[in-house]
């Protein structure tokens, strides 16, 4: 009998940064390892892996390889040299045994499920986790407080997870539209919109190309521009017309970026707008002036048309998701809206939101949104909460020795929280149907 | 007008080997059409609505997904003469996992065998089985309306097209763009940005 196992690693994979840290009660963000989830290889032909990206100081023409593409775990080579340095590494904060420890997993919806059994064959048979748990990402959410993200003091007198919730999820590769109901993914209201942080500074990127400077090999520095610059408008033509009509030297918006200069180390910022004729500017700095770029490109979120593509934008689409789902949730759902994700940082997300969303809803809704602390991990911080209930995570995961016994499809069955036959645990499973209601009966 | 500077004619150095640069990106000429698609679309009033220009909006969002501006192949690592790879390298591994590591799919690839395996409605998330048939299901849950279903896939889970009007932006400053340029359809808000695009930017890069 192999050692019992004693820690749960809660993996959040996603195609920018994976979100991982070990389990542990009163888990707090900062115990979220959040390490690039790519190869970098720099102007100097070193290429760069995982964490090591957070010690170079040089990103100019930096490219990049990621496992992860269009959010789906693609690409198991580059992903098992990043995975193997995380994980397995001696001088790695996370090092494990993956024989003594369980593995939370997150994926997007829809995976396609030839990339989801190639995954489960890695986690078993390459680093063979002891138990393994694979759900979609957004499903870990309701098992945060998230009462507590719309009343602070709101203490639940009931074990998580929140009865319904409508997780916005806007990420790198894409944004997500994902009703959860008692704790179950509602899969026929799930929806995409291709738009992600990605898609947004690659916007950016050709904008100040073809208006400042030539920046179509610098996504990296790109990227934090728009970090530091963009912002969503809750006033999109007004903003237009202001900068429209108004001197850069008179328009609050228009801001300067000073550009970092690699050479001497010195880091990129955004400042207030000074007009080159002042003769302030100092001679060796290079400023990118921006004004409507600030906002034309994170409104792709809420207008992907603006570019061509044939999606609706957020507020939109929750209405398409929530119209798959009941009657009788999609009021609990617009009070319960959780928006996570990296993009949920932007300045105005919020705001913009609540002002689309409210009127697009039934007249006897109330819209309420929530972001949560740190949009970034908190998907992470609810695995972390599943993760602390052992029974709950009993049910769920699949044991190495059962992978052996049983095989891919099974897994991939029991983890859906579909019906399986002749588990270890010997519970009712087989009787256990894809409904919550008959599930949440047998459980009680 | 806020967003074009007055460029210097070359750019500045702001170190021996290093420098941002003002000239225009180099492969700016990809989205170039053919000459015969363009003399065509000189004398094509409906060029917008055309299935050449979808073609390039389609390219256009693709390079807006690109992780790098050129297509680039970053190897693996050499692992270092230290002992920290060694404890990494399994003695064996199983044909699964061989399989997997050399595996060289993209997405697209595996969508396309997902799509053969399971042909679902494409762009139709509405059309959905309502229920799983599933003999592991019993009666009553078979009636229950509020199953959460199957997930949908990839393509039908994409969002719907919207039934707001699409808005068109001056591709030189972003301002609203009234105006549609006769040869290559390009956008601009007046008379001024209109110049410079026929100077600068005509039949070189639009959207
Ligand atoms: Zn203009
Ligand atoms: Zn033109």
């Amino acid at each position: 009998m192999p050692p019992k196992p004693t820690r749960t690693l809660v993996v959040d994979n996603g195609s920018y940064t994976i979100k991982a840290g070990f389990a542990a009660e009163n888990a707090v963000p900062e115990d979220c390892l959040q390490v690039p989830n790519c190869l970098a290889r720099a102007r100097d032909k070193r290429v760069l892996v995982g964490q090591q990206l957070d010690s170079c100081r040089d990103f100019g023409s930096m490219s990049f390889r990621r496992p992860v593409e269009k959010g789906y775990l693609v690409n198991w080579e580059a992903e098992k040299e990043i995975w193997d340095r995380t994980f397995l590494d001696s001088d790695s904060k996370l090092q494990c045994d993956p024989r003594q420890t369980v593995l939370l997993l997150t994926e997007a919806p829809n995976a396609p499920s030839a990339l989801q059994s190639n995954c489960d064959q890695m986690v078993f048979e390459e680093y063979e986790f002891s138990a393994y748990y694979r759900c979609v990402g957004p499903t870990l959410i309701p098992w945060n407080n998230i009462g507590a993200l719309y009343t602070p003091d709101y203490n639940p007198s009931t074990n998580p997870p929140a009865e319904a919730c409508l997780v916005i999820d806007s990420g790198f590769s894409h944004t997500h539209i994902t009703p959860i109901i008692n704790g179950q993914l509602w899969n026929s209201g799930v929806r995409r919109i291709d738009v992600g942080g990605k898609f947004l500074t690659n916007y950016l990127k050709e904008m100040v190309s073809l208006r400042t400077y030539n920046m179509m090999e610098e996504p990296y520095l790109v990227n934090q521009v728009k970090e530091s610059v963009c912002y969503i408008s809750t006033d999109f033509s007004g903003d237009l017309e202001k900068c429209k009509a108004l001197k850069n030297s008179a328009n609050p918006i228009v801001v300067d970026y000073v550009l970092p200069d690699y050479n001497s180390g010195k880091l990129g910022h955004q400042r207030a707008h000074i007009p080159k004729k002042l003769g302030s500017a100092r001679d060796d700095e290079q400023v990118m002036v921006l004004g409507n770029e600030r906002f034309t490109v994170p409104e792709l979120l809420f207008s992907p048309t603006d570019v061509g593509l044939k999606q609706s934008g957020i507020p939109e689409t929750v209405i398409q998701s929530l119209e798959s789902v009941p009657e009788r949730y999609r009021n609990l759902l617009l009070a319960n809206v959780v928006v996570v994700g990296g993009n949920a940082n932007i300045p105005g997300f919020l705001d913009r939101l609540q002002s689309e969303l409210q009127p697009l809803a039934p007249s006897d809704a109330i819209v309420r949104i929530a972001k949560p602390e740190d949009p970034i991990t908190y998907t992470w911080q609810g695995g972390v909460a599943l993760a602390l209930d052992k029974a709950e995570m009993k049910r769920r995961q699949v044991t190495r020795a059962e992978y052996l016994e049983y095989g891919t499809a099974w897994c991939a069955k029991k983890m859906a929280g579909e019906a399986v036959s002749g588990s270890e645990t010997k519970t009712t499973e087989t009787k256990e149907g894809r409904s919550h209601k008959k599930r949440r009966v047998d459980d009680s | 007008m806020p967003t074009i500077e007055v460029l210097p004619s070359s750019s500045t150095t702001s170190g021996p080997n290093w420098t941002y640069s003002n000239l225009p990106p180099a492969l700016a000429h990809r989205n170039t059409l053919p000459v015969a698609t363009r003399v065509r679309a000189t004398r094509n009033n409906n060029f917008e609505n055309s299935a050449a220009r979808q073609r390039q909006i389609n390219t256009r969002i693709l390079e807006l997904e690109n992780d790098n501006y050129r297509d680039v192949n970053i190897p693996i690592p050499v692992k270092g003469k230290g002992g920290r790879s060694s404890n990494r390298t399994k003695a064996s591994s199983t044909q699964n996992v061989r399989r997997i590591l050399a595996s060289q799919k993209t997405f697209a690839n595996h969508l396309a065998d997902e799509e053969a395996l399971h042909p679902s409605v494409t762009g139709s998330a509405a059309a959905t089985p309502s229920h799983p048939t599933s003999g592991l299901l019993d009666a009553q849950v078979l009636q229950d309306e509020e199953d959460a279903g199957q997930p949908l896939g990839y393509m039908a889970a994409a969002s719907a097209p919207p039934t707001k009007p699409k808005r068109v932006f001056c591709e030189i400053c972003g301002y609203w763009g009234k105006y549609r340029c006769q040869r290559c359809a390009a956008r601009y808000c007046g008379l001024e940005c209109g110049a410079v695009h026929t100077d600068t930017r005509c039949n070189k890069f639009y959207a």
